[in-house]
């Protein structure tokens, strides 16, 4: 389901009309004016409900000999709140874009001329600025912890706080054979 | 004041009622339906306290009004809009209930 078809179909679903509608459909299929005396509303209303529930795909209609019947549509409502939250945002470009502008407007704050001013104390900013560090290192390789200084003391004086917030943060991992970046996954 | 406009006026305060009730019961589509018929009995209401002392002109106005609805209706099903249709359907029920207490001479 897409985004603006989730969007319709919660829309479509706050009001208690409609959801009494579909509690009856999902015992079995009725006509109209079955459902119009079961839930004490008009014909007509319960047609305009069942237009507006069938236009999201909540129900379908058949023909019988008598009645136009409606049935839910069990399909609509099988994937979790989860699934739909899940589903890709169609702003997730436009998210990709402003994250960037942000990563950008940090290390141009923090590094001038390949050089760290000063280590962010925000959590968040620093995540930024050990992820464009951590760019000097070569993935697959494995580093002493002297190599690892040597590097982080190019961008600051404090490379031992880099070092240890590059493993803190996941970046980079160690063991007794020496250090190695962590490739994030997308 | 005039039992017709005593009569819109109590319409109209039943159907804001009826609307509160609704909105308040998660009928978000129905309360809008209240506030449609609301405005309906506020526009022949509107009409009959201008021209009630012309009866020609209140006449004619009155038969205008739901004539466009009907227009508008018959626009609606023809390109399938189920949603106007319905409104523009409950206008004119409205309109047909009013029209029978408007007073005749």
């Amino acid at each position: 389901m897409t985004e603006a078809e989730t969007l319709l179909l919660f829309k479509c679903l706050a009001d208690k009309s409609r959801l009494q509608i579909l509690k009856s459909l999902a015992v079995e299929d009725m006509y109209v004016e079955r459902l119009a005396e079961r839930l004490d509303l008009t014909a007509p209303t319960i047609s305009f409900h069942l237009k507006k529930l069938a236009d999201v795909g909540a129900v379908r209609s058949y023909k019988t000999q008598y009645y136009t019947m409606y049935a839910l549509c069990d399909e609509v409502f099988k994937p979790s709140m989860l699934d739909l939250i899940r589903e890709k945002s169609s702003e997730a470009d436009l998210q990709a874009q402003r994250d960037e502008a942000y990563r950008q407007k940090v290390l141009q704050a923090f590094i001038q001329h390949g050089k760290l001013k000063s280590i962010p104390a925000q959590k968040k900013k620093e995540r930024i600025i050990l992820e464009e560090l951590l760019k000097s290192f070569e993935p697959g390789r494995v580093y002493t912890e002297r190599e690892v200084n040597i590097i982080l003391a190019d961008y600051h004086d404090d490379f031992c706080t880099l070092r240890r917030d590059m493993i803190g943060e996941h970046l980079m991992a160690r063991d007794k054979n020496g250090y190695w970046r962590i490739d994030q996954q997308a | 004041m005039n039992d017709f406009l005593i009569w819109c006026d109590e319409r109209t305060a039943a159907c804001q009622q009826r609307r509160k009730e609704l909105a308040a019961d998660q009928r978000i589509d129905e309360a809008r339906f209240e506030q449609i018929r609301a405005n309906v009995y506020g526009v022949f209401r509107a009409v009959y306290a201008a021209l009630q002392n012309n009866p020609a002109a209140l006449g004619k106005k009155l038969r205008e009004i739901p004539a466009a609805w009907e227009e508008s209706l018959q626009l609606a099903q023809q390109h399938g809009d189920a949603e106007k249709a319905y409104i523009e359907q409950l206008k004119l029920d409205t309109a047909a209930e009013i029209l029978r207490e408007v007073p005749h001479d």
